[in-house]
């Protein structure tokens, strides 16, 4: 292995750490501030995709605009299922809200292959397929792209959760869903909105997905975990840790791999959450007690 | 333990339906066998995983690396260092243990969903590891000596006995102080410990205790299967079964996953041909169990008036102090 490689593996998986970032920033949302453990979170991924390919194909229109026009259509579905399936297991603690999700992720994923079927699919864009050179190496675009994406997206949901009424409401809601209430915030509405805009966030990491690598209708359960690990590296309920924690993730796994081999990549990142979680709970933005 | 008569006859009414399952492969065609197999499997795995998720509270996501451990090691042992089928399978549910053992050290400090999460991802590292692992075959998997496979009337008795072993197994745990030690950490970890509940000890000997039995069963039925490779034998599909049967029978009590299991089982077989839509349909179920269920479909059937009159029927000449109706 000589240093080029080695260089190589850091370069791009820094790159594809954008991309991991982005793919995060729903869970980041609903699992790290609203504190529901999201298994569903791989299938609106991979439902943003196939949705796109569907707009794509039925306007005969760029998927860069799909996704935008997937949008309002991933919000109302969200809205719908936070308010309506999610919300009255809210307040029993975590793990029936999470089996809720589970039970739709087992719903979402066989509907999935029910309609479209078991064939890999990607998505199309100008950016598929294409290298460029970042310091002598050469990196695939979409990687690239993905990081410029993921830091508008999360520069944005920063400030959005921090400066903005309904941010402040969320995390009011969240903390403490009880003086919420009192303080007239009607918290069954905030959960509902908050988990509507980590739907409408996997629009992006969903075109993500399907532009930089193919994929199935169980594909969304790879990406799951991939963001579980972000999520708690970057620190639960910071919108910032999770852009560091992909970027993390996605450079180690890089190095990592130039070590042992491509096939274990995958592994390094899970052990390195592992570790994670055992040396500190709260992450590397993650404020103390937020684990 | 049941003393009076009417307890005599519930024993006597459950002995001989041991007896007649134990009498099925005499009369009854191939395939009504193979299904019973399946329901036994799915009772067996669904008790384990209720043990643990049901009784202790730990929320396990990662039971799919149990079953493929033992999987794996009756086709190692068997196929390559030509051990007997029941020694090898003794070994897969070993194995398994010793999985538990090493992974229950970081585990068991995860608190909550955290526990769930970290078995998942733990169990997902462990199928990427068996799928690049040359030493098992890699991403072909292990073929069993075909001549060495027992038949599936053998098959068959096997996981009647199993599924009889672990309930009883299960039943008698939950009436000894173990057994309450399991249901106080679940239900509150930290005046168990105050209670004096050695807390990583007990979780421990719940968590072995599962892994052991799904191991067993990953054992005989990679076995049954004949060849097996990681993708599907680590699946977690595995573990997604064993959730979706004790939450839609009842979690947290003995006869839920017998009922979920009979559930599940036979939608399956109904379904058979539609395998998307039987799993869309269980997620349904699993939906509106958790939302107007949350105790189970035996929980729910516990409180009816049915119920009561028979319960009260049982106890009208003594008190019938048995664990039998589950939690």
């Amino acid at each position: 292995m000589t240093i080029n490689t080695l260089l190589a593996g850091a370069l791009n998986g820094f790159f594809l750490g954008g991309l991991y970032a982005t793919v995060a920033i729903s869970l980041s949302l609903v699992f790290g501030v609203m504190r529901l453990v999201n298994v569903t979170h791989g299938e609106y991924l991979i439902a943003a995709a196939y949705l796109n390919i569907v707009i794509t194909s039925a306007l005969g229109i760029d998927p860069l605009i799909s996704t935008f026009i997937s949008i309002p259509i991933l919000f109302v579905v969200g809205y719908a299922l936070q308010r309506w399936v999610l919300n009255p297991v809210m307040n029993k603690g975590m793990e029936p809200a999470l089996l809720m999700a589970f039970g739709l992720s087992i719903i979402a994923q066989n509907g999935l292959i029910r309609v479209f079927g078991g064939d890999s699919k990607t998505i199309t864009t100008q950016f598929s397929q294409r290298g460029m050179e970042v310091f002598g190496i050469t990196v695939p675009t979409i990687y690239v792209v993905s990081l410029f994406i993921g830091i508008i997206l999360i520069g944005g949901l920063h400030l959005f959760i921090n400066r903005s009424f309904l941010g402040k409401a969320i995390r009011a809601a969240t903390q403490d869903p009880e003086t919420a209430g009192v303080m007239g915030i009607n918290v069954n509405v905030i959960y509902a909105i908050t988990y509507a805009i980590g739907a409408t966030l996997a629009s992006f990491g969903g075109l993500l997905i399907g532009t930089a690598f193919s994929f199935v209708p169980s594909t969304g359960f790879y990406w799951l975990l991939k963001s579980f690990v972000v999520v708690v590296l970057g620190g639960m309920g910071s919108i910032v840790g999770t852009l560091a924690g992909g970027l993390i993730l996605g450079t180690t796994e890089g190095i990592g791999a130039a070590f042992v081999g491509t096939g274990y990549r995958d592994m390094i990142g899970f052990l390195i959450f592992l570790l994670m979680l055992l040396v500190r709970p709260r992450g590397l933005f993650g404020q103390k007690g937020s684990e | 333990m049941i003393t009076n008569k009417k307890g005599l006859l519930l024993i006597g009414l459950l002995g001989v339906g041991a007896i007649f399952l134990f009498l099925v492969p005499i009369f009854a065609s191939r395939f009504t066998v193979f299904i019973l197999y399946l329901l036994f499997l799915n009772i067996v795995l669904a008790q384990s995983w209720n043990l643990v998720g049901g009784y202790t509270g730990l929320i396990s996501l990662g039971h799919a690396a149990f079953f493929g451990i033992g999987a794996y090691s009756a086709a190692i042992l068997m196929s390559e260092l030509q051990f007997p089928f029941i020694i090898a399978v003794l070994a897969g549910g070993g194995l398994a243990v010793a999985f538990a053992i090493i992974i229950a050290f970081p585990t068991f400090r995860f608190r909550g969903v955290y526990f769930a999460i970290g078995t998942l991802i733990l169990a997902e590292a462990l199928r990427i590891w068996m799928i690049n692992w040359e030493f098992t075959g890699g991403a072909q998997g292990v073929q069993f000596p075909i001549s060495r496979i027992p038949s599936l009337n053998s098959f068959y008795y096997m996981m009647l006995t199993a599924a009889i072993v672990v309930t009883a197994v299960v039943t008698l745990i939950l009436q000894r102080k173990l057994g309450l030690g399991l249901r106080a950490i679940r239900d509150n970890e930290e005046s168990a410990q105050n209670m004096g509940v050695n807390i990583f000890r007990t979780k421990l000997f719940s968590f072995t205790i599962s892994a052991f039995m799904t191991g067993l069963i990953g054992a005989i039925h990679a076995t049954r299967l004949s060849v097996i490779e990681p993708y599907s034998i680590f699946g977690v599909n595995w573990t997604i079964n064993m959730i979706n049967i004790v939450i839609i029978g009842g979690m947290g009590t003995i006869i839920g996953p017998i009922i979920g299991a009979i559930f599940i089982t036979f939608l399956g077989e109904a379904l058979a041909d539609f395998y998307t839509v039987h799993l869309m349909i269980t997620g349904v179920i699993f939906i509106l169990v958790i939302r107007f269920m949350p105790e189970g479909i035996w929980g729910w059937f516990q409180q009816t008036a049915f119920a009561k009159k028979i319960v009260d029927w049982f106890l009208e000449d003594g008190p019938m102090a048995s664990g039998f109706t589950g939690d």
